[in-house]
């Protein structure tokens, strides 16, 4: 399989911190290819939404370098940016004084192209808020700002996905439409996922990474 | 992009509604000054003078609050990756949301000069309404400048009240001393109320050019010296606490 996105070797200190605690991560090599699902688990602080943010083009990695279709992003990042649906994860991530629908039209917005009320109410029934458009973030439960969340991800175009934790606070259902969603991006778009929900991961991801202090311990296929 | 802009007005009106300061506070100041410049000013001249003082003294406080709305609030409510990531470039996003900064000063930029216009009917024409542009090109240039030197701070709230003296004492003369008049030319407020207060065509003329000089002068040097810093403190803020957030 040809490679779409690969981290050579990549690194990355904080930049506030001189000591060798500031080394998150430490020379990961990973390749996802096109429509592949790739899991990250990892316990806490051993560099997973670090490594998400770099390989989001959100921080540049101090050491090694991110590829995208072969070519070191930083000289692709618009290309890459304009097909790379970044979810953090609620709580945060929108404007509290914001209805669901202005969160999503500024959102589009942003990415280049806003979107309709009618392409908005479409994507919100598509993640179960039909009825919370004109309500604004504020008064979401942390579910409803997580289904939010991904009504964003869905953004087209798309060939990546890079999702943080994204069940949670999803009750049930939400997990089956997340589990869904992810299923039917299959093939088509890439998708990097960190969760600490590891069964739930074995379910939607086609292997698993297992990150410790800022490298890569081990990978895991599903039918490993 | 037209489109998107009209939307971040309304998104700059919304976040400006949730302050009490601006739905109260601005309102009550912005009463005041036309009142108090409907009853004390002598001539058209002075009229003029008087709305253009009171427009840009009320309006700064608005641009200066949305100015650190835009540093704090992109922090706080995780927002910023959207900013980064986003096809409009943040340069670009912070002229259409400085843009809708201004715009949303509307009412207290205009009811002064409707109160002037009210006294002297006279004064309607182009000259005045060349000031009124020339507030709102200032208003919009004060709150991209002020967004970049806030983000370079972590506690901005401190550093507004400073920022808001430095424009009123400096570049309005809101108390006047001998050569404070000078002293307001370093910033475009200053060549505003020369622009108001010239007599004949040049010297409008001076000042107007003045105006765009000192003007784009800020804006180009802040943007040099500041742009850089502002993307190591987003950096920063995204590596902040990120298990913790």
């Amino acid at each position: 399989m040809t490679a779409l996105l690969e981290l050579d070797d990549v690194g990355y200190r904080y930049p506030h911190r001189k000591n060798e605690r500031g080394d998150v991560l430490r020379g990961v090599s990973l390749t996802v290819a096109a429509g592949e699902a790739v899991g990250i688990v990892g316990s806490n602080g051993s560099g997973k939404s670090t490594l998400l943010k770099v390989l989001a083009t959100l921080l540049r990695p101090t050491r090694g370098r991110v590829l995208f279709r072969g070519v070191p992003v930083a000289r692709s990042l618009r290309a890459y940016r304009a097909g790379l649906n970044y979810c953090a994860g609620a709580p945060q991530g929108f404007y509290p004084r914001l209805t669901a629908e202005e969160n999503l039209r500024f959102s589009s917005g942003m990415k280049g192209r806003m979107l309709s009320r009618g392409e908005i109410a479409a994507l919100l029934d598509r993640v179960g808020l039909t009825e919370s458009g004109d309500v604004t973030y504020a008064r979401f439960s942390l579910g409803m700002r997580q289904r939010l969340h991904l009504a964003a991800v869905l953004f087209e175009p798309a060939t990546v996905w890079i999702l943080d934790e994204p069940t949670n606070g999803l009750d049930s259902d939400g997990m089956a439409l997340l589990q869904g969603l992810l299923g039917e991006a299959g093939g088509r778009v890439a998708r990097v996922v960190v969760s600490h929900d590891a069964d739930f991961l074995s379910r939607v991801v086609d292997r698993t990474l297992h990150l410790r202090d800022g490298k890569v311990m081990c990978s895991s296929s599903r039918s490993s | 992009m037209f489109k998107f802009a009209l939307f971040l007005i309304r998104v700059q009106w919304i976040d400006r509604l949730a302050t009490s300061s601006f739905l109260i506070g601005i309102t009550i100041q912005t009463a005041l000054l036309a009142l108090a410049l409907y009853q004390t000013a002598q001539t058209p001249a002075e009229a003029l003078v008087l709305a253009a003082r009171a427009a840009l003294m009320t309006c700064t406080a608005i641009v200066l609050l949305s100015a650190m709305s835009s540093v704090q609030n992109e922090f706080r409510y995780g927002t910023i990756e959207k900013v980064v990531l986003g096809a409009v470039p943040i340069s670009t996003l912070l002229l259409i949301r400085s843009a809708a900064s201004a715009v949303v000063s509307s009412p207290a930029i205009v009811v002064p000069f409707l109160a002037a216009y009210a006294r002297f009917p006279g004064l309607v024409g182009p000259r005045s309404l060349l000031v009124i542009l020339m507030a709102y090109v200032s208003l919009m240039a004060v709150c991209y400048q002020s967004t970049l030197v806030l983000c370079q701070f972590k506690a901005p709230i401190g550093v507004v009240a400073w920022l808001r003296l430095g424009l009123l004492f400096i570049g309005l003369s809101v108390l006047p001393f001998a050569g404070s008049e000078l002293v307001s030319l370093v910033l475009p407020t200053g060549w505003i109320l020369r622009f108001v207060a010239a007599t004949g065509p040049q010297a409008a003329a001076v000042a107007f050019a003045g105006f765009l000089a000192v003007t784009a002068a800020w804006t180009g040097l802040l943007w040099k010296a500041l742009s850089g810093r502002m993307m190591s403190r987003i950096e920063e803020s995204l590596t902040d606490g990120a298990e913790t957030r």
